[in-house]
């Protein structure tokens, strides 16, 4: 008899304890999910058109600091955009023109034309934004930033589909 | 004594008792009075944190928590509002003051090994209070929405995502977005204004009585001539609490009357600062993110200290001698030699650092800091044990001096990150 008792006792035990643990497991989902921020428009396009293709000069840099990135024409014609923040931690970088590479001012790293680190501390090349070419214009999504952890060449956009223009 | 004094005398007791709110008791040990066993560090600490409640309520009544009207509030406040200035300044410096007494007041409860025994939970429940004194300074850092404000927030909350995995996740959490913004700004102005001063008081509270549960502050043991001899809590150490809080004030209001907290020109997201400084207190991680690679210099290494610091009451047989400085004369000698040799060594490495490591492109092992770092840790090992082989030391000796070599070492990271980087972050002199 009373091993019947405390078998139904320490399941009851048990029982709350679950219930417990669920409400608190529920309270911090429900914390956790009100206080985070409100979903990246990822999705959505927001295409920012940059200008004709041939104004931009091969081999040159330009800025777009309110859409914060950088438009580079590499010397082969090819496109790429690169994020303003700097892949270290987050100031905005410059671009040196007698240099020819970009300076982050808070912690002095560099990087390469095409956004390579060319000095720490920062250890990942800079993020890009895909670029779209239509008709002669240079179309980049400013709500997409793709982080990088090494340098490929498939970010680079050619006018020319088949390659180098 | 006539009938009257004594009852005058016992009137004045009782009206104490609710006055201090059994802070203390009526009867203190004399040796508890003795100021440089504890050098006041906990009670100026309330002090400020009391002095920071009320600037920061009145600061409250002008301040507008987004990023339109922010900077304009502060400069409203600073050329019509009355006193506004001088307000502001009080509460930028008590800040500043809070952040260097909460930490020396750490170092004092572990160089006086009053963290073990019945004090171990207090210990828990301060390292709690520090975390929130941190946190505190951080979210306010941001709020005059100046240039130095937004940068600092932005390159140390930048750090986060170093965190493996974690990372990004818990840097879109803090700044409520991708980048510091109107969203970030309210919460951190919650924050700062609300859940945190609130959980401070709580925690306050709790840490006061866990004190009186432990019999007042750590004294060291009787020796069997002297006793212990008790003194009425009036006016023996109240007196004295009274001077140290009138002293501290002082000092506050002289600096907050001489030197303006900083306004720089109003929050620009699209130009960055040359350099661009975390908060000060946050340098000594800026300065290692620049000689280690960042999953070592934000994660492994604070993630290190702080677990060393929340167990050390806990760790088996720890005992150490309490009520004196550095526990022992031997502890003195260690903890002197530990302050001078990590000192030294973090000079020796930002100079090797800057100077050979960097410019010299050897492998990246060298370069990101691993090697150093292992090398270091290495070294601290060797340590620990001569101490423990040849000098025969204590568990609490030990880590008093792994404590102290860890504690100089990022103590002059700070010195050299807020005083001698310049433009670039480079080396200035």
């Amino acid at each position: 008899m009373p091993k019947k008792g405390m078998q139904k006792r320490s399941f009851f035990k048990k029982l709350w304890a679950g219930i417990g643990l669920l409400a608190g497991v529920e309270l911090v989902w429900l914390t956790l999910n009100f206080l985070s921020p409100k979903k990246q428009k990822k999705d959505i396009k927001n295409l920012f058109a940059a200008g004709k293709i041939k104004n931009f000069s091969r081999n040159s840099v330009t800025p777009f600091r309110n859409r914060n990135f950088f438009l580079v024409r590499l010397q082969n014609g090819g496109f790429i955009a690169l994020s303003i923040k700097c892949s270290h931690l987050g100031c905005n970088i410059e671009w040196d023109e007698n240099d020819e590479k970009f300076v982050c001012p808070c912690h002095s790293s560099w990087f390469t034309i095409n956004g390579d680190v060319m000095h720490a501390p920062a250890t990942r090349p800079l993020a890009t934004l895909p670029i779209i070419i239509e008709n002669g214009d240079v179309k980049i999504n400013t709500n997409v930033i793709l982080k990088r952890n090494s340098i490929e060449d498939t970010e680079i956009v050619y006018a020319d589909k088949h390659g180098k223009t | 004594m006539t009938d009257h004094k004594v009852r005058q005398a016992k009137a004045r007791r009782r009206k104490l008792n609710n006055l201090i709110l059994h802070l203390h008791p009526n009867m203190v040990p004399e040796k508890a009075l003795k100021f440089t066993l504890t050098w006041g560090l906990g009670g100026m600490a309330a002090l400020l944190f009391v002095l920071l409640v009320f600037t920061g309520i009145l600061l409250r009544f002008v301040y507008v928590p987004t990023p339109e009207g922010a900077y304009d509030s502060i400069v409203y406040l600073k050329q019509k509002v009355v006193f506004g200035n001088f307000v502001r300044n009080i509460h930028y410096w008590s800040a500043t003051f809070f952040i260097v007494v909460v930490f020396l007041h750490l170092m004092r409860v572990l160089y006086t090994g009053a963290y073990a025994k019945n004090r171990a939970s207090n210990w828990v429940i301060g390292l709690c209070l520090l975390l929130l004194a941190i946190s505190m300074n951080f979210t306010g850092y941001l709020l005059p929405w100046d240039q130095l404000a937004y940068w600092a927030i932005t390159v140390s909350a930048n750090m986060l995502k170093y965190i493996p995995f974690l990372g990004e996740s818990l840097h879109r959490l803090l700044v409520q977005g991708d980048e510091i913004g109107a969203p970030s700004l309210l919460a951190f102005y919650n924050l700062h204004t609300g859940l945190l001063p609130l959980a401070t008081v709580m925690l306050l509270a709790f840490h006061f009585w866990k004190i009186r549960k432990a019999r007042g502050v750590v004294i060291p043991k009787d020796n069997p001539g002297d006793g212990s001899r008790k003194v009425p809590v009036w006016p023996n150490l109240l007196v004295r609490e009274f001077v140290v809080a009138l002293i501290l004030l002082a000092v506050v209001l002289i600096i907050s009357f001489s030197f303006d907290a900083p306004l720089q020109e109003r929050a620009n997201p699209s130009v960055s600062p040359n350099p661009a400084k975390a908060p000060w207190y946050f340098m000594g991680f800026q300065e290692l993110i620049l000689h280690f690679h960042p999953t070592i210099s934000v994660l492994i290494l604070p993630l290190g200290v702080l677990i060393l610091l929340f167990s050390l009451p806990y760790i088996k047989n720890i005992d150490p001698e309490q009520g004196i400085w550095f526990l022992s004369k031997k502890g003195r000698k260690i903890s002197i030699c530990s302050a001078l040799s990590g000192k030294l060594f973090a000079v020796i490495f930002v100079l090797l650092n800057e100077y050979l490591i960097k410019s010299s492109s050897q492998t990246i092992l060298l370069k990101n800091g691993t090697i150093p770092f292992i090398v270091f840790m290495a070294a601290l090992y060797t340590h620990v044990l001569i101490l423990d082989k040849k000098f025969n030391a204590t568990i609490a000796e030990i880590l008093q001096s792994v404590l102290t070599i860890i504690f100089s070492s990022f103590l002059v990271l700070t010195m050299i990150g807020i005083f001698f980087r310049g433009k670039g972050m480079a080396l200035i002199f």
